[in-house]
């Protein structure tokens, strides 16, 4: 559909041409959306977050200068939208502290996921990933499934490389060991 | 203990499973509909001056053109005048209707206190502070 750069919309939008605003959102409201709702944990609010922060984007799109990603910019605008809901409700929530990182039978795991259905997979690895603090969901999601580079992700979230290093390599852990822990259970009482 | 290698490639496939969420149907005319609003306010927020760039020329051509007669009224000899050798305001000024005029001060017999006078400058100036901030205060409104 759009074949055109992200900076030929934005031109257009800056011209006048508020409709070539849609085919950024368009492009944009997947990934937008599911950062916010991996945040909040709430679908009226990830949706009311999400919108705000394109409208936000229209509104400063002449503040926006061309030097990182557009897909980075509004990243970071749902990010702190995102972080903002849960200032003012307080809901930040402690991730667990897991210690007991064990990588031991990790090969298995692919396998006892494999073997669930595809809607409840999808939702044992969301439910692992809340477990997971606000922002290691975020790097990881940015990370594995937007592929972005260390570097863009470093813009989105305001942290520096190394840390996002640090939290990658923390984070994986953690997750990997949270899906162990539920899913041995199910696989004991699938057999 | 596994290489890391293996815990990436087991992190992405999870978080490629996890798959990503989709918004509601009418996210799109949803966000369009607020984007359109919002252009359309910024557009209606763009301030006319009150008073037109060509109006305050003529202000100032007038105020300009009255200083300089009052200044030629008040003294035939005056300095400026002399200087600039104006020809048409000395017919002017030669006019005995214009004589009458100029001699008529009507500031002769207000006098005011020095503390009137102080506090007036004093409140002047605080109405320019309030409006400077007033302005940003709106400025500021506007802008988020």
């Amino acid at each position: 559909m759009n074949t055109e750069p992200d900076e030929y919309y934005i031109e257009q939008t800056l011209n006048g041409n508020v409709n070539a605003f849609a085919f950024l959102v368009e492009k944009y409201k997947h990934m937008v959306y599911t950062l916010t709702i991996r945040i909040v944990k709430n679908k009226e609010e990830a949706e009311e977050v999400s919108q705000d922060s394109f409208v936000k984007a229209f509104k400063n799109l002449d503040k926006f200068k061309g030097e990182s990603k557009f897909s980075t910019w509004i990243y970071k605008i749902a990010y702190y939208a995102s972080l903002d809901v849960l200032k003012k409700n307080k809901r930040f929530v402690n991730s667990e502290n897991i210690d007991d990182f064990n990588e031991g039978d990790l090969e298995n795991m692919q396998d006892a996921l494999e073997y669930l259905h595809e809607n409840e997979r999808k939702k044992v690895i969301n439910d692992a990933l809340l477990r997971l603090n606000e922002d290691e969901r975020i790097i990881l999601t940015l990370y594995y499934f937007e592929e972005l580079p260390v570097k863009e992700i470093s813009k989105v979230v305001n942290l520096s490389e190394d840390n996002i290093k640090t939290k990658l390599f923390r984070s994986r852990k953690k997750l990997t060991t949270i899906l162990k822990h539920v899913i041995e259970p199910r696989t004991i009482d699938l057999r | 203990m596994k290489p890391i290698k293996n815990i990436e490639e087991i992190t992405k496939y999870i978080i490629k499973e996890a798959q990503i969420e989709s918004p509601s149907e009418d996210f799109l005319n949803k966000v369009m509909n607020s984007v359109k609003l919002e252009s359309k306010l910024s557009l209606s927020k763009v301030y006319q001056p009150l008073i037109s760039k060509s109006a305050w020329l003529l202000i100032i051509m007038v105020f300009f053109a009255f200083s300089i007669f009052m200044l030629a009224g008040n003294s035939e000899n005056s300095y400026l005048l002399s200087k600039l050798n104006v020809s048409f305001f000395n017919k002017i000024t030669s006019i005995k209707v214009f004589e009458n005029i100029s001699s008529i001060n009507i500031f002769k017999n207000i006098h005011f206190s020095s503390t009137f006078t102080y506090s007036f400058v004093f409140f002047s100036i605080l109405v320019m502070l309030q409006l400077l901030v007033i302005k940003n205060y709106f400025n500021k409104q506007n802008n988020i």
